[in-house]
């Protein structure tokens, strides 16, 4: 038996023949269900995230649960990637796989869909066509002009686009509805290689700090290229008649060359966002504001221990959990204050129970100076100078910029329409060969038979009563 | 108030069992009567279900759709909803029973298995104050209630083929693929603005729109599985049976994530913003 090869050079049939390939729905699927094995793995084994890796400490921890939990197997699960599949190539590989997919296919189509919306449908068909169509019915006429006119008129109440043409003593009509709704896959297609385009661009751009505390009163200095800072000035707990938590609100200021900007309230839903930079409520925690001041009166500078940052007067001591041991230093004393809180921590109550118990150790010296237990609003007075200890919360922010965010919303929301337009609006074709004695109506539908057939059924009654 | 929303839930669901019936009876003996009766009844239990959860939200205080009992309620209304628009659309009631047996195991979830403390109307936790996750839950209550009803009728196309049944009304099997078929279109389009949904919430929320969190990632992994279907009905020679046994394969993906993602994370050992 011969052998037919496709015209062209063999570097040509390659090509065309891997392009084929791309664009196939086999390929589709095949790296569709790569993707979806791929994910769920990821859910079978704990994953290692960036901000695990990042943290030495954490990082330990997380591969002695691995340890703990596969024994031996770690090293042969690590050497498989299985636990970092979602930055894993292969996972990588199947999406750059299903992006050109995406687009190749997309291409491939727009000339057919262009050409099944532009093109004018034939309306002369050979009389064995009416009996070969899915969908047909013949049926008496009384008047041809009658018949035709009252056709056209049910067809274009249905919204079909008509064309008509006279031949051989015959009327010929062609209906054509839906013509256009093959943009639809071409529409959710395009949006999802934009999708990916987002997506990318998240990865490229986007940064967070996962977990800022900010006591009342402190301020955090953007960086990463913004000249603003955001003032905490307050956490609120608004609750329901029975108790239960209702809200949790943080008061934000933006300050901008030290004045004012923006002022809001954030809520776990709702951010505070700024030049793009959002400042999400993501956990509260116990706060101790201590307010000092010297035997003059004057406010007292005090030392953050966290991060080395001096305020005068006033400094908001954070806790991550009650039993946390926190420090500052008052360089006036040459002094280091280790606080500790005492349960049961309730800021704002009138209660007149321990707060913190406090510990003061000078520098060089060998024993405690002070060890104490004070109650929010008390005063402890230590070598002249006046400290007052106040209960409060502070705010856990998480501040994060993501560029990309908005384009894929909008490309997801794109996808979605062109589905709509895909799947509801299907296109139906519908024939008319009108003799002086009769009418020979087929129809055809690419989707939907069963919808269409019972459209059909409704054409066929209402041209009936039209053209008997 | 005269009725408790579970008096409703209730009432809807003997009616569901009824139109059940109804339609089982239409299926066997192929009476249009029984058909039409079966309609009327699957019409009424969605009134009831609708009414069942404006009460619900009445006492509650909130849109009824914050957590497992609320969302299987809303899950109930969809999947009758679903299954009439889609009667009205094709014009045949040849699938009625096996729709309205899907809506019956739905229904009978929170009515039998959710105990009654988790029934209790409670007010909303600070993250669930947001329009975002009544969006997100009721895009994903319609898009499991479509794909309910496809996997019923995917479990008839398969059931047909045991040659077993005497049935005068049994619709084609050319029939009920293309009745599966508008099930799925039906849900697909909720499916991906449940993701959509989830995405922007979770920005609102979290500042990240998707952190591979085991649940985002399950739903994510049914949007693929009923992504491939799609595809696959357009490739010759895989409609019908592959194409029934990957819608069945896709609710059991929707059923593990409503259910079972809390179970899998707690077995392997991930933490999830959605388990709380």
């Amino acid at each position: 038996m011969p052998t037919t090869h496709a015209p062209g050079t063999l570097w040509t049939r390659l090509v065309l023949r891997a392009w084929r390939t791309a664009c196939s729905i086999k390929t589709t699927t095949v790296l569709l269900a790569a993707l979806t094995v791929l994910v769920l793995l990821g859910t079978v084994f704990p994953q290692l995230t960036a901000e695990v890796q990042a943290d030495e400490e954490a990082y330990g921890q997380w591969l002695l649960g691995l340890e703990a939990r596969y024994g031996g197997l770690v090293q042969v699960f690590r050497s498989l990637g299985l636990f970092t599949i979602y930055s894993s190539p292969v996972l990588l590989l199947v999406l750059a796989a299903l992006l050109t997919n995406g687009i190749v296919c997309t291409l491939d189509r727009v000339r057919p869909v262009w050409r099944s919306i532009t093109a004018r449908p034939k309306p002369v068909r050979p009389n064995s066509f009416y009996t070969r169509t899915a969908c047909h019915h013949s049926t008496e006429v009384a008047s041809r002009d009658q018949a035709r006119q009252g056709t056209e008129a049910i067809l274009s109440r249905h919204r079909y686009r008509i064309t008509s043409e006279e031949r051989d003593g015959a009327t010929y009509i062609a209906g054509h509805r839906n013509r256009w709704s093959g943009i639809g896959s071409i529409i959710t297609h395009v949006a999802l290689v934009l999708l990916a385009v987002g997506a990318m661009w998240s990865v490229h751009s986007a940064w967070s700090e996962p977990a800022v505390a900010l006591g009342p009163g402190q301020i955090y200095d953007v960086g990463r290229g913004h000249d603003f800072q955001v003032r905490h000035d307050g956490f609120e707990i608004e609750r329901y008649p029975d108790g239960t938590v209702k809200e949790y609100l943080s008061h934000l200021v933006v300050l901008r060359q030290g004045s004012e900007a923006v002022r809001k309230t954030i809520r776990v839903n709702d951010p505070l966002v700024y030049e793009g930079v959002a400042f999400h409520l993501s956990a509260s925690g116990p706060s101790v504001l201590v307010r000092g001041w010297d035997t003059d009166g004057q406010p007292l500078p005090m030392e953050d221990a966290t991060n080395g940052q001096i305020s005068a007067g006033e400094l908001a001591v954070n806790f991550a959990s009650m039993d946390q041991e926190q420090s500052l230093y008052i360089p006036s004393l040459e002094t280091t204050l280790y606080l500790t809180l005492v349960e049961p921590f309730a800021p704002h109550s009138s209660a007149d129970a321990p707060l913190v118990s406090l510990e003061a150790v000078p520098m060089g010296d060998t024993g405690p100076s002070i060890s104490t237990s004070v109650s929010s609003g008390e005063t402890v007075v230590l070598s002249g100078v006046s400290l007052q200890f106040r209960d409060d919360y502070h705010s856990v922010l998480r501040v994060a910029s993501d560029p990309g965010f908005q384009p894929v919303i909008v490309a997801s929301l794109l996808g979605v329409a062109g589905l709509v337009v895909a799947f509801y609006f299907n296109p139906s074709r519908v024939w008319v060969k009108l003799t002086d004695s009769e009418l020979l109506l087929a129809g055809s539908a690419d989707q939907n038979r069963l919808a269409c057939e019972q459209h059909f059924v409704t054409l066929v009654a209402e041209l009936q009563s039209k053209v008997r | 108030m005269i009725f408790h929303s579970y008096t409703l839930v209730s009432v809807s669901w003997l009616l569901v069992a009824a139109a059940t019936a109804a339609y089982a009876t239409f299926l066997a003996r192929g009476r249009e009567s029984l058909g039409r009766l079966g309609t009327l009844l699957a019409a009424c239990a969605l009134s009831a279900i609708t009414l069942g959860l404006v009460l619900r939200a009445l006492e509650s205080g909130h849109w009824p759709l914050s957590n497992g009992y609320e969302f299987s309620l809303a899950l109930l209304w969809s999947v009758l909803a679903a299954y009439l628009i889609l009667e009205r659309t094709m014009h045949s009631r040849a699938t009625g029973a096996f729709g309205m047996g899907m809506a019956l195991l739905v229904g009978s979830y929170p009515l039998f298995l959710v105990p009654a403390w988790a029934r209790e109307a409670r007010p909303l936790l600070p993250a669930l104050r947001t329009v975002w996750m009544q969006l997100h839950v009721a895009t994903g209550a319609l898009a499991y209630g479509a794909f309910a009803v496809a996997c019923g009728l995917s479990v008839l196309y398969l059931a047909r083929d045991l040659k077993t049944w005497a049935l005068a009304s049994l619709p084609t099997p050319a029939a009920i693929d293309e009745f599966n078929y508008r099930a799925l279109t039906l849900g697909y389009p909720w499916m991906s603005l449940v993701l959509i949904t989830g995405a922007i919430w979770a920005q609102l929320a979290w500042g990240r729109y998707w952190s591979w969190d085991i649940k985002e990632t399950w739903t994510l992994a049914t949007w693929l599985v009923y992504t491939i279907v799609l595809h696959l009905r357009a490739v010759r020679g895989w409609r019908g049976k592959p194409i029934a046994a990957l819608t069945i394969l896709g609710f059991a993906l929707v059923l593990f994530t409503f259910l079972g993602t809390g179970w899998l994370a707690r077995r392997v050992g991930l933490s999830s913003l959605h388990l709380y």
